[in-house]
């Protein structure tokens, strides 16, 4: 069985700030595609002494559209991939109305403090790429679990939700399209 | 997805991230330098398509005090072109059986022409001593050092694919001035070379 085409986005300069869409990938409602998460890094890239604080980074489906931000790119994992479905959208900092309820699929914990070479905590284990990994749900599963899924009109957003305006992270998502 | 064709790890070892190169360091234009430490490239007309499945580095500082520095990474990045360089070792995983094809070239130092960034990462150029734990001790644990690794564990994920005419490099990149790096890292590279 061939695989899906897959693709990998990455964002290096994501400002924390409260209650801010971090990264964001939206499968619009013409797509005629559907899109799979199989997994998110993040990674502290403060480098700079700053006072960190906690962040709280809720995964979230939406459906209505995103608007605003910054357009991220998304890059082939094979030259011969046919074009990402035009529908597709990946962004930073673009604004999202979420459901009431909100469906939130798992939430991680990081810190913005600043790293230093000659130390170790929470604030550096992300450098270890599989340290930064927080979410593979059915990535090595067989088919067993799904993958999050994104039917057209559905999305799936990163947010901070805390009050937290400290420090800047990089975080990339592998996805495939089918 | 299976993996499809003869199977070979491409690797450098204690690879300088400064000194003894002819090309490189190379100026970038932000303030920042590069080495190409590791590079894989599948050039027009070879027939085979190129999958690499894993890309893994250690800090191999070892024995020698350096001050290392923040705001350094690794980088891997796809290319379309690729020059010169110093052979890089090759390891089939049939040992008796595969050969390296005389037109894949698998280098060291190379000078290359990168596309698109795959990934990047943060690293440490410190030195590691067996009597601590801190950043750089953690660099040499295998297991939390692999950079890449797509297609192995996961049927409907690709590898990172390279047909005829495309390439792959491991780029460290730091500020100018950057630290005296005497030794550098071990990188590896697990790939496949398949007709299709």
């Amino acid at each position: 069985m061939a695989a899906l085409e897959t693709w990998r986005a990455n964002y290096s300069s994501i400002a924390i700030a409260s209650n801010r869409s971090l990264f964001s990938i939206y499968n619009g409602a013409a797509s005629a595609t559907t899109i799979k998460v199989w997994r998110i890094w993040a990674s502290n890239r403060q480098t700079a002494s700053v006072t960190g604080l906690v962040i709280n980074v809720h995964l979230l489906r939406f459906t209505a559209a995103p608007s605003g931000g910054t357009a991220i790119t998304p890059v082939k994992y094979d030259s011969g991939n046919a074009a990402l479905d035009a529908n597709v959208s990946v962004l930073y900092n673009s604004t999202i109305t979420l459901p009431t309820p909100i469906v939130l699929f798992g939430r991680v914990i990081l810190s913005t403090d600043e790293y230093g070479i000659g130390s170790i905590g929470s604030d550096a284990w992300g450098f270890m790429s599989p340290l930064g990994l927080i979410w593979d749900c059915g990535y090595g599963s067989n088919g067993t679990i799904q993958p999050i899924t994104l039917n057209a009109g559905e999305g799936l957003d990163l947010r901070n939700v805390r009050t937290s305006a400290v420090g800047t992270y990089s975080m990339s998502m592998e996805f495939t399209q089918e | 997805m299976a993996m499809v064709g003869k199977a070979f790890t491409a690797c450098a070892l204690s690879a300088s991230l400064r000194s003894g190169y002819s090309s490189n360091p190379i100026a970038m234009p932000d303030g920042l330098e590069f080495v190409d430490v590791l590079s894989l490239y599948n050039p027009v007309g070879s027939g085979l398509t190129m999958r690499i499945y894993r890309i893994r580095w250690l800090n191999s500082n070892t024995g020698v005090a350096v001050t290392g520095t923040a705001a350094n990474r690794l980088e891997v990045w796809r290319t379309d072109a690729h020059y010169e360089g110093a052979a890089a070792a090759i390891i089939p995983w049939v040992w008796d059986r595969d050969t390296l094809p005389l037109k894949i070239m698998a280098s060291c130092n190379a000078s290359v022409s990168p596309t698109v960034r795959m990934v990047r990462t943060t690293i440490s150029t410190d030195e590691y001593a067996p009597g601590a734990y801190t950043y750089d001790e953690a660099e040499i644990i295998p297991d939390w050092n692999v950079l890449w690794t797509s297609g192995i564990d996961n049927d409907d994920v690709q590898p990172l694919t390279c047909p005829e005419g495309y390439g792959v490099t491991l780029r460290h990149v730091i500020p100018v001035p950057q630290v005296d790096t005497p030794v550098g890292i071990d990188a590896w590279m697990d790939f496949t070379l398949g007709e299709t």
